[in-house]
């Protein structure tokens, strides 16, 4: 997906649980994403590469805030990821998650890499609004 | 359905702000002295900033492109249609920065 503006563009929402893997490893984020599916029972996961060893994972089941951040904490106390760490007091004080869906500099949108179990609930949410946002880039592109 | 989307990044806009410019006056006892007065000047300023856009589909197609052009003062959480009515009070005039980014 390209885009226009120069401004990031990120999808938020406080009842989807979305991680944000910094210098890490395919293997070991696929390895945590199915620890937090499992020990929350989140219903499925989607993986998204956002650059060389960054990737986003975003959750199926909704969820409400405090047990959103619930999951964060744990993922991110028990990989000891500083990254995540980060990202989640980013998030916190926001009181909303957001992951990036549009390019960031030369950098281009995070791309599907991995995909387990159901896809029918804050990830389908999470798709459309990607594919809307990809729609606003063309008209964008058309219109500048 | 309700979505919401973010718009941030780092952006340029300019800005009035007041400085101090010296100056030179001659006493009756023909002594040059120094003094300073305060001016407005306008310059070019680098700030980040925000937007939590939520609202229904074609607003914030329609809030999207306006913040192009309008860069947010702050964090700002506003209702698409909102924005769009009265983008000024949400934002300023100005230019998203392009950036190369390590992560």
């Amino acid at each position: 997906m390209k885009w226009n503006h120069n401004s990031i563009l990120g999808f938020t929402d406080d009842e989807t649980v979305m991680l944000d893997f910094d210098e890490t490893p395919f293997k070991t984020v696929k390895y945590w994403s199915q620890v937090a599916m499992t020990h929350f029972g989140l219903g499925g996961f989607l993986i998204l590469k956002s650059s060389e060893n960054h990737y986003h994972v975003v959750f199926n089941r909704r969820v409400d805030w405090a047990e959103n951040m619930s999951v964060v904490a744990w993922v991110s106390l028990q990989s000891n990821n500083q990254g995540m760490l980060r990202y989640l007091r980013m998030q916190c004080i926001k009181k909303s998650s957001t992951l990036r869906i549009g390019p960031k500099g030369e950098k281009p949108s995070p791309r599907i890499v991995y995909r387990e179990e159901k896809e029918d609930a804050q990830i389908k949410e999470y798709l459309e609004t990607r594919k809307f946002l990809k729609k606003q880039g063309d008209a964008l592109r058309a219109q500048i | 359905m309700v979505k919401r989307l973010s718009v941030y990044d780092d952006y340029e806009t300019t800005k009035w702000v007041i400085m101090k410019q010296r100056s030179w006056i001659k006493r009756r006892d023909r002594v040059w002295q120094r003094y300073w007065y305060k001016t407005r000047v306008k310059v070019t300023v680098e700030e980040s900033g925000r937007y939590e856009f939520y609202g229904r589909g074609r607003d914030l197609s329609r809030a999207v492109r306006l913040a192009h052009h309008y860069m947010p003062k702050g964090y700002v959480e506003v209702e698409a249609r909102d924005f769009i009515e009265n983008p000024e009070e949400y934002g300023v005039q100005g230019e998203w920065i392009w950036r190369e980014v390590e992560s």
